[in-house]
């Protein structure tokens, strides 16, 4: 061993085990020795242990709001699917907790006719307080009062909130969290789109759109209103 | 024996903070705190009196790593491939070199997302968790020279990672 030999790749595991304080006594001594000698050996401790000191101030991070009490109001922490069309839009498993959180949050019916839909409170999707879903309420005193329910959040105190109005429709947004989930509420022309989603976008919501319309043939122009909402909302 | 109730009342923030690490996003994360207390309310794994949270990160981190086996049954991942990252030798620093290394945590752990699976977890277990070389074997079901072997390339390809230009 000099102090002008490249640092051997068993040295430097030594070194880092070393660091942790694992290693016996015998691998302590050569690991001091090495320290003490090798100007190689000592840079490459400082920086495994700069390392270390990263790691170690990552510091916890929170669940989302509400995460560990839906599960204890629901009784399980086994999700349960409650939503059709989420389950095709997306087929990732996560995407089921959403349906379980719908359950436990509002008995909420993704997606069907206006008449059988029943919306969450639009300040339980505000606070994040319901997962994924997408709905529609199409037309008559439901869908006034659930825009007039979303006109009353103080979305702009919300973490990362806003209201605007994008494309002739009336938006209230929460863009929450540090990844890229997304609560908005639309309202135009008597039509009420609620998302509380990651990453819905527009094909599925004009799909659900056409479903609604097909279901209620009583509003052939919804299909082409709801487009022009998800145009609002995702421009291009 | 605790009950996943209790679990989620006490030791939820630790548990999510352990499955995000692995993780490196919420969405996943959340997915597996779930299975985490699925497996602990149906009694899918026993307890020993001691650390509870040495407890639940072992819970934690196989849970992680059969999701991370379930997926690799698609078509592999060479980045993420734990075989072809052994077959390089880790890198080491020059006597003269005075390396800074990145801290801030948004970078940190968008490199330890960058970690072949089986390194993160050694390496979250080690460094983030505490965990003890021992226990760390015990969890992922390898040696302790495997794990030692394990914790030293992923904090050498995190230090290739975040060394700052000097």
């Amino acid at each position: 061993m000099t102090a002008t030999d490249p640092l051997d790749p068993r040295v430097a595991e030594l070194l880092s085990a070393y660091l942790d304080g694992a290693v016996t006594e015998e691998e302590r001594e050569v690991a001091a020795a090495w320290l003490e000698r090798s100007p190689e050996a000592r840079a490459e401790y400082e920086s495994l242990a700069s390392v270390k000191a990263a790691l170690g101030g990552l510091g916890e991070v929170d669940p989302p709001f509400g995460f560990y009490d839906r599960m204890l109001r629901q009784g399980t922490p086994t999700p349960e699917v409650t939503s059709a069309v989420t389950r095709s839009k997306r087929g990732r498993r996560w995407v089921l907790a959403g349906g379980a959180v719908i359950a436990a949050a509002a008995a909420f019916v993704v997606v069907a006719g206006p008449s059988e839909t029943v919306t969450p409170p639009v300040s339980q999707v505000a606070a994040g307080e319901v997962g994924t879903v997408l709905a529609l309420q199409a037309g008559g005193p439901e869908a006034r009062a659930l825009s007039q329910e979303a006109d009353a959040v103080r979305w702009d105190e919300l973490p990362d909130g806003r209201r605007s109005t994008e494309g002739g429709a009336e938006t209230w947004t929460d863009l929450t969290t540090e990844g890229d989930e997304e609560h908005v509420v639309v309202y135009e022309e008597g039509v009420v789109v609620t998302l509380a989603a990651e990453d819905v976008d527009a094909e599925d919501l004009i799909a659900a759109g056409r479903q609604v319309a097909e279901d209620e043939a009583a509003d052939p122009g919804l299909s082409d209103r709801v487009e022009d909402l998800a145009e609002a909302i995702w421009p291009g | 024996v605790p009950t996943w109730e209790d679990v989620a009342r006490t030791h939820g923030r630790f548990l999510y903070t352990v499955a995000y690490r692995l993780c490196g996003n919420h969405d996943d994360a959340q997915d597996l705190v779930q299975e985490v207390l699925v497996r602990v309310q149906r009694g899918l794994v026993t307890y020993q009196p001691g650390s509870l949270e040495g407890w639940l990160s072992r819970i934690t981190t196989n849970a992680f790593l059969d999701e991370v086996r379930r997926r690799k049954r698609r078509p592999a991942d060479l980045l993420h491939d734990t075989d072809a990252w052994d077959r390089i030798a880790p890198s080491t620093v020059a006597a003269d070199e005075q390396l800074a290394i990145d801290q801030l945590p948004a970078h940190v752990q968008e490199a330890v997302r960058g970690l072949p699976d089986d390194y993160r977890a050694a390496v979250v277990l080690c460094d983030v968790v505490g965990l003890p070389y021992e226990e760390i074997a015990d969890s992922l079901g390898v040696p302790v020279g495997t794990v030692r072997s394990r914790i030293h390339r992923g904090r050498a390809r995190l230090r290739d990672v975040l060394v700052e230009p000097g």
